[in-house]
């Protein structure tokens, strides 16, 4: 969905850890965490 | 109703709490034509969060009834409190041993997902996407060029989700009409049919385990004769769970899926012309259509007495999470009973939730899109034929049947 803000391991799996994210891929950020099924992603301003 | 009556109720549930709805016996949930069964269990929203159902598994077991999906991701997040170990397919034989790693709790279950998540990761399911995308193609054409109408179900739906199957275990497609019907009785059948065929379907994996030890191949039962768990191999009896869950699995529900997502488009030609004007809608669209139409209901057993809000759950009790009831809550979609093809944010449960979410989601969601992809580019607008009705039913697995439909 956002490669440039989600870190991906050799199988596809998200890498987990603290993301910093750039003012313009906010919005685009926050659509990938909304969308994590297993709600793991939390947003943090 | 009195089948309902004569079902003891256990005697710490409340009686104000005892509700008369259930997957199996409720309206719209046996066998009918151009039924809707996801949308009739949405009625338990206009009750309370958690209702005792006294008739509410296969067997005749009460259950009780979580309906916020809320609610569900507690039960479904603490395998503590709530196991999932049933023996759901030996029991229907008499014996005792899991499925897995579905009837696993932790920490032992998360020592076989470790071991089989990377079969079905994002990445491999990409590498199978050619594979997928060429059998559904070859499928299809077939049907299209044979005419202008088809049983979806029997022409497309299962030979394609089972033909996938049979490549992970490296079989060919030789005893494909004999590997659904023995889906067809273990999940759909009567108490004759079911044990019958579970024990054809542990006969079948336990005769595949003995040639691949024999003689290992690059497929699936080799890799798990291979396979270490804290430093030993598998036995027996974990290679067959493991082999059975495959099988009970990956069949019945992508084929539903599918199934009930073309049902849909069938009676909604405007949708069905814009997702096949824009095919990249239908990632989107699958996914609502997997949160309307979902086909599997969880249930849990209490490992110990959970005060849950103030209703008593005991150890023992049986707790339901129905992925149906949760995708219609209104607390966490808008307008739960629309549809729309368009809907962002679908935290849907189709693939259950917690540690127990479905280890073949990701090649489940790609047969589905590969699926409604090929089907929308090569067969021009269609709806269900005249003169036939899709039988649909609820149940522990729903499901659809005779899906013909008609391009002509």
């Amino acid at each position: 969905m956002a490669p440039q803000i989600f870190d991906l391991d050799d199988e596809g799996y998200i890498v987990d850890g603290d993301i910093s994210v750039a003012e313009d891929d906010e919005k685009t950020a926050w659509r990938g965490a909304k969308s994590c099924p297993e709600r793991a992603l939390l947003i943090e301003k | 109703m009195e089948a309902l009556a004569a079902k003891p109720v256990p005697p710490h549930v409340p009686p104000h709490l005892v509700g008369d709805f259930s997957l199996f016996t409720s309206p719209g949930m046996a066998p009918t034509p151009n039924g809707d069964p996801q949308a009739a269990a949405a009625v338990v929203h206009d009750g309370p969060p958690i209702f005792y159902s006294p008739f509410n598994t296969r067997d005749g077991r009460g259950t009780w009834v979580i309906t916020r999906a809320q609610d569900q991701r507690r039960v479904l997040q603490d395998p503590e409190s709530f196991s999932s170990h049933r023996s759901i397919f030996a029991s229907a034989l008499g014996e005792n041993w899991p499925m897995i790693p579905l009837e696993l709790d932790p920490p032992d279950h998360g020592k076989f997902r470790t071991l089989l998540n990377p079969l079905l990761s994002p990445r491999r399911v990409m590498a199978l996407e050619t594979a997928v995308r060429e059998r559904a193609s070859f499928l299809i054409d077939r049907i299209a060029s044979s005419g202008t109408s088809c049983d979806v179900m029997k022409d497309f739906a299962f030979p394609f989700a089972v033909n996938i199957f049979l490549r992970f275990l490296g079989l060919s497609d030789d005893r494909l009409d004999e590997f659904v019907g023995w889906a067809n009785d273990l999940l759909h059948g009567d108490n004759v049919q079911r044990p019958a065929a579970a024990r054809t379907i542990i006969a079948f994996i336990d005769d595949l385990t003995a040639q691949r030890r024999a003689e290992p191949v690059d497929d699936f039962m080799s890799f798990l004769i291979k396979a270490e768990i804290d430093g030993r191999p598998l036995t027996d009896l974990e290679i067959r769970g493991t082999g059975v869950l495959l099988f009970v699995a990956g069949l019945d529900t992508v084929a539903a899926a599918i199934g009930f997502a073309l049902n849909y488009l069938a009676r909604n030609p405007q949708e069905q012309e814009l997702l096949r004007g824009d095919p990249s809608r239908i990632l989107l669209a699958a996914e609502e259509l997997l949160r309307a139409y979902p086909t599997v209901q969880m249930i849990r057993v209490a490992t110990r007495d959970v005060d849950f809000d103030g209703v008593p759950i005991r150890k023992g009790d049986y707790v339901s999470c129905a992925t149906m009831i949760a995708n219609r809550d209104p607390a966490e979609f808008s307008c739960p009973h629309m549809i729309d093809l368009a809907r962002e944010d679908n935290r849907h449960t189709a693939f259950a939730y917690g540690p127990h979410r479905c280890l073949g989601s990701h090649l489940a969601r790609r047969e589905i899109v590969v699926g409604l992809e090929e089907w929308l580019k090569r067969i021009p607008s269609f709806r269900i034929k005249q003169g036939t009705a899709p039988v649909t039913y609820g149940g522990h697995v729903f499901g659809i049947e005779n899906l013909i439909l008609d391009w002509s």
